[in-house]
């Protein structure tokens, strides 16, 4: 074995260690996604500022959701939508809409995890 | 600050009991009928002798060490007008009251002896002075209660023996007797009904105007308000980083401390029309909201810092990012944890671009649901301490602004090589730094007058005060890189470069220092192209026209300058706009002789004269017509670079 081939060895075995720790890496954060990012059966949908309330009601009314919330100043409704539909599957409806400037999920936000509190 | 200078500092701080800075008067306490005086060197001690016998003043002592004399001022003399006799002689180099300071405040809460983050002795294993500096701050500024801080959390334990005196009351709502009337009226018209202590707005929890904290067993919410707002100075248990302040509680977290963007997006409305100045948010989620951002974003257009927690998964922010703490908003600081020895603990989130600074955050002790405490680790408790020295930076100096205040923090911290190419400042905050530095203010109005060819002239306005000199850079055209080209005294407000070269246009930029400390940058000023090729041309008896060749590509305007005689001062006549290369000047006398210059200006500078022209108007006699032209232009090698 000469020199060059222990050099592509090392690199392949490098590689190999790569892709396991980005693997494990998936591994670990697909599972801590599935502690949610978003609540299911919302979003927030931010309309444009020339939008009447009566137009906003309208398409609201038209994919079946509920409003939960205002934000009057930011023109942002927290809504619920339709039962069956997904959270994607509403953002995207409702960001076809030329009223609206933005849909998005409406995300989780927590304590961060608490970490070692000796009590001494 | 170790303690060796923080004396020297005592000695030397220079607080003038003027009206820019209100929170400074409370500290600007000296002592009656002496002051302090230190003259240049190499004055002679008989020379010193005169001037002090001169108006009846006796050298009461000298202080060891640094040549400083206390100086006894005789009766009918106020100290503030022995410190003008003093600084106006220019033999002396600078001389001030005798400030008081007494030994850094401590609090007697029992407990203060286990806030490590506030005073470090040791006392836990760590290492000495690995700490914010509270005393030390604490004797310019303890309360912060004009400064309303809310806290979005898990609510907190708002009858706390060591809490419920610091908590924001709505004054909006009716209240009996001091006691909440809960008449069931929305008395302030928000649309809370009775959110006497703020509001509850976890859903299902229906949104009540509780904001207690349930958050069983850790209480995150009380502990981060602890930090901040524990009562100081009670004799029970601890301190929070304020004595006295404003704490208001608004609960987004429920009691598993968890909620989502649309309640932090309500409560931070809340916040802005309440009156916040600061939002403490210790939490944070994966997930980008464009509504989160825009609410926090509104929350700056209304003046409000938002102190958040980077994180605790030993992650880098840059790379994966945590919001809020990660959106690119300049009135977000985002803090991460330091341990006892301010070193960044493996958890600790950090990030060169996206993490400003660091804090306390390990093994904190601070108050518990039930009037109990306990110890609590994470960013959660490192971004409170800076909420609470934003707001003593608030309160001791009430018109910064939240970038100015986000600015001072981060140039106040004690940099360190854990913290150094891992977060943006590289350091710890350190509350007497900052509060320093809030005093230290770039200065103002900075100005280049060009002289000559070879010497410009600075000035600018001295508003800092306590600054133990200022520093001038300067760089050759736009794109060139600024150096040092002078450190000179404080409170002076001009300075002379001289030596300089043709063609060169130099900028310049000032700031004030202190203790290691800088204040920011002043505007760039430079000197703009003087324009060229003047000529004044007779055109009536009363009038003469004025051209001349604009040689500078972003000037305010032209100054014109005239006077009637060869030998007489010049006077301005009138000032035109940019670009503007010609002027017409009338209702002058007849048959005389005038003579003319131009400046270029622009806000930050002023250029040499243009060459020098004249004219004589025609003395008319009658004959309007006929006029004989006599003008000049002169071409002055100084004035035509």
């Amino acid at each position: 074995m000469n020199g060059n081939n222990k050099c592509m060895l090392t690199r392949i075995s490098l590689t190999l260690f790569v892709l396991c720790f980005v693997l494990f890496q998936d591994a670990c954060c697909s599972q801590s996604a599935q502690e949610q990012s978003y609540v299911p059966g919302q979003i927030l949908v931010t309309f444009h500022e020339d939008v009447s309330q009566e137009e906003v009601q309208a398409l609201h009314d038209r994919l079946s959701s509920t409003i939960l919330n205002h934000f009057q100043k930011l023109n942002i409704d927290l809504v619920k939508i339709k039962s069956g539909l997904s959270v994607e599957e509403a953002i995207r409806l409702y960001q076809e809409d030329p009223h609206v400037a933005y849909a998005e999920p409406n995300y989780i936000r927590r304590i961060q995890p608490k970490k070692s509190a000796d009590t001494p | 600050m170790r303690v060796r200078s923080s004396i020297l500092l005592a000695l030397l701080l220079i607080l003038y009991p003027i009206s820019a800075y209100p929170g400074a008067q409370r500290t600007a306490r000296f002592a009656p009928g002496e002051i302090l005086v230190k003259f240049k060197k190499g004055l002679s001690k008989e020379h010193a002798e005169r001037i002090h016998r001169s108006r009846g003043f006796k050298v009461a002592g000298r202080l060891k060490r640094v040549p400083i004399e206390r100086i006894k001022i005789p009766d009918g003399w106020s100290v503030e007008e022995a410190v003008s006799f003093y600084r106006a002689d220019p033999d002396v180099e600078y001389a001030e009251p005798n400030y008081i300071r007494r030994a850094f405040r401590t609090p007697n809460d029992p407990r203060f002896e286990d806030l490590w983050g506030l005073h470090n002795t040791g006392q836990t294993g760590g290492a000495v002075d690995a700490d914010i500096d509270a005393p030390e701050a604490w004797d310019m500024q303890r309360d912060c209660s004009s400064v309303v801080i809310a806290v979005l959390d898990t609510g907190a334990d708002l009858d706390h023996e060591d809490l419920k005196e610091n908590i924001w009351k709505n004054t909006g709502e009716d209240w009996a007797n001091g006691s909440p009337g809960n008449n069931g009226v929305d008395n302030d018209g928000n649309g809370k009904i009775d959110d006497y202590y703020g509001w509850d707005f976890v859903p299902g929890e229906n949104g009540d105007n509780d904001p207690s904290d349930d958050n069983a067993p850790d209480y995150h919410g009380t502990h981060v308000a602890g930090i901040i707002a524990a009562r100081g100075n009670n004799s029970v248990g601890i301190t929070g980083v304020c004595w006295s302040t404003s704490i208001m509680i608004l609960k987004i977290l429920d009691s598993g401390g968890v909620g989502t963007v649309a309640e932090e997006i309500a409560a931070i409305g809340y916040a802005i029309d309440k009156g916040a100045k600061i939002i403490n948010l210790s939490l944070g989620g994966a997930g980008y909201s464009t509504g989160e951002y825009g609410a926090i974003k509104m929350a700056g257009d209304a003046g409000i810092l938002f102190v958040t927690a980077a994180g605790n998964e030993g992650t880098d922010n840059d790379e994966s990012p945590l919001y809020p703490p990660s959106y690119d908003l300049d009135n977000i600081i985002s803090v991460t944890a330091t341990d006892h020895s301010d070193e960044l603990p493996s958890w600790a989130n950090f990030g060169l671009a996206s993490v400003d600074v660091a804090a306390p955050g390990v093994d904190i002790y601070s108050t518990r649901a039930g009037d109990s405490y306990q110890y609590i680790s994470g960013s959660s408790m490192a971004a409170p301490y800076v909420a609470g020295l934003a707001a003593l930076t608030w309160a001791y100096h009430g018109e910064l602004t939240y970038d100015q205040v986000k600015g001072i923090i981060f140039n106040g911290v004690d940099p360190n090589s854990s913290l150094e190419g891992n977060i943006l400042s590289g350091g710890r905050v350190n509350a007497q730094r900052s509060l320093l530095n809030s005093t230290l203010a770039a200065p103002a109005y900075l100005y280049a007058t060009a002289i000559s060819a070879n010497q410009i002239d600075l000035s600018w306005n001295d508003i800092s005060y306590g600054e133990s000199g200022f520093e001038i850079e300067r760089r050759q055209g736009p794109a060139g890189s600024y150096t040092t080209i002078a450190t000179i005294n404080a409170n002076t407000e001009t300075f002379s470069d001289t030596g300089l070269q043709e063609p060169f246009v130099y900028y310049y930029r000032a700031r004030a220092f202190k203790d290691g400390i800088e204040s920011q940058y002043s505007r760039e000023a430079h000197a703009p192209t003087a324009p060229s090729n003047l000529t004044a041309k007779w055109v009536y008896p009363s009038q003469i026209d004025l051209s001349w060749q604009d040689n500078s590509s972003h000037e305010d305007g032209f100054k014109i300058e005239r006077k009637t005689d060869s030998s007489g001062t010049y006077s301005d006549v009138a000032t035109v706009d940019s670009d503007v290369t010609s002027y017409s000047d009338t209702g002058l006398s007849e048959g005389l002789l005038y003579l003319y210059r131009v400046r270029t200006y622009h806000s930050g500078g002023i250029s040499l004269y243009s060459n020098e022209a004249s004219s004589t108007t025609y003395f008319a006699g009658g004959d309007n017509n006929h006029g004989c032209f006599i003008d000049t232009a002169v071409y002055s090698s100084q004035n035509h670079p």
